[in-house]
């Protein structure tokens, strides 16, 4: 006799046996049952609830590729416009002070008169 | 699994680099400025509609930085704006450069090389290269000559 076996035979005779108890036992195991059922009711309800795993294992291979893809996109636009917001920012503060400096512009792009400047110190 | 994944992120890779040469910060077109930009940056009018979108944003950087300036500076950059467009992305870099290179020498230097540099652009390309000692006045072998006695 194997365990699903067992567990029919035993529920039959659990109904048979339920017809001859007397009122007071089968209220209370009337009671009991209702209980039980509370119990269980919000167990079941929380095991609907997807979890980490189970998020996993729905999303499909695919779905998780793009994911990625658009996680790595996303992030290199954000890092390129940093990059490039920094690199206008500084050259907005250089430009401004080398345009507005009291040495003209052809000071500056005069390679040999930073050399020579330095001979003369 | 895995090589999927690294052509996943090759891809994306690519696509990335492909989006972020495109990135728009935002840049306006002429008639987006304000009037007080317009004005400032009435030298550059012509030349507005072919910068790239990080030029025209740096420009209206240093136009919102135009008031803040004094006169004599506001002056001087309306005057070098055109010039200054007109250099190569190379040659502004290197002169850029060269400003951040000189723009840390002490004060009473930086005072000083307005005239150094006009001393600078006297001189022939020979003098510039020559050593200060060899351009100083030759000093006579012979000691001074003391008066004679009588």
């Amino acid at each position: 006799m194997n365990e699903q076996e067992f567990a029919r035979r035993l529920a039959g005779h659990l109904c048979a046996g339920a017809h001859e108890v007397d009122g007071a036992v089968a209220q209370r195991l009337c009671a009991a049952r209702e209980s039980a059922l509370a119990a269980q009711r919000p167990r079941r309800r929380l095991a609907r609830l997807p979890t980490r795993d189970s998020l996993r294992f729905t999303l499909s291979p695919a779905l998780r590729s793009g994911l990625t893809m658009a996680a790595v996109l996303a992030l290199f636009v954000v890092g390129d416009y940093w990059v490039t917001w920094s690199r206008v920012a500084s050259q907005e503060e250089v430009d401004t002070a080398l345009l507005s400096d009291d040495l003209p512009i052809d000071a500056y792009l005069d390679a040999e008169f930073k050399e020579w400047l330095s001979r003369e110190s | 699994m895995v090589v999927a994944r690294i052509v996943v992120l090759a891809f994306a890779l690519v696509f990335a680099s492909a989006a972020g040469a495109v990135t728009p910060i935002g840049a306006p077109q002429w008639r987006e400025l304000t009037p007080a930009q317009r004005d400032v940056l009435a030298p550059l009018a012509r030349e507005w509609g072919a910068m790239s979108e990080t030029q025209r944003q740096k420009w209206v950087g240093i136009a919102n930085r135009y008031p803040r300036l004094t006169p004599e500076e506001q002056a001087r950059i309306r005057a070098r704006m055109k010039s200054w467009v007109g250099l190569t992305p190379e040659e502004r870099q290197r002169a850029r450069d060269q400003y951040r290179a000189l723009r840390n020498a002490p004060p009473e230097k930086r005072e000083a090389m307005r005239e150094q540099w006009l001393r600078y652009r006297s001189l022939s390309p020979e003098e510039r290269q020559s050593k200060p000692d060899a351009r100083a006045p030759r000093r006579s072998q012979r000691p001074p000559a003391r008066g004679t006695p009588e």
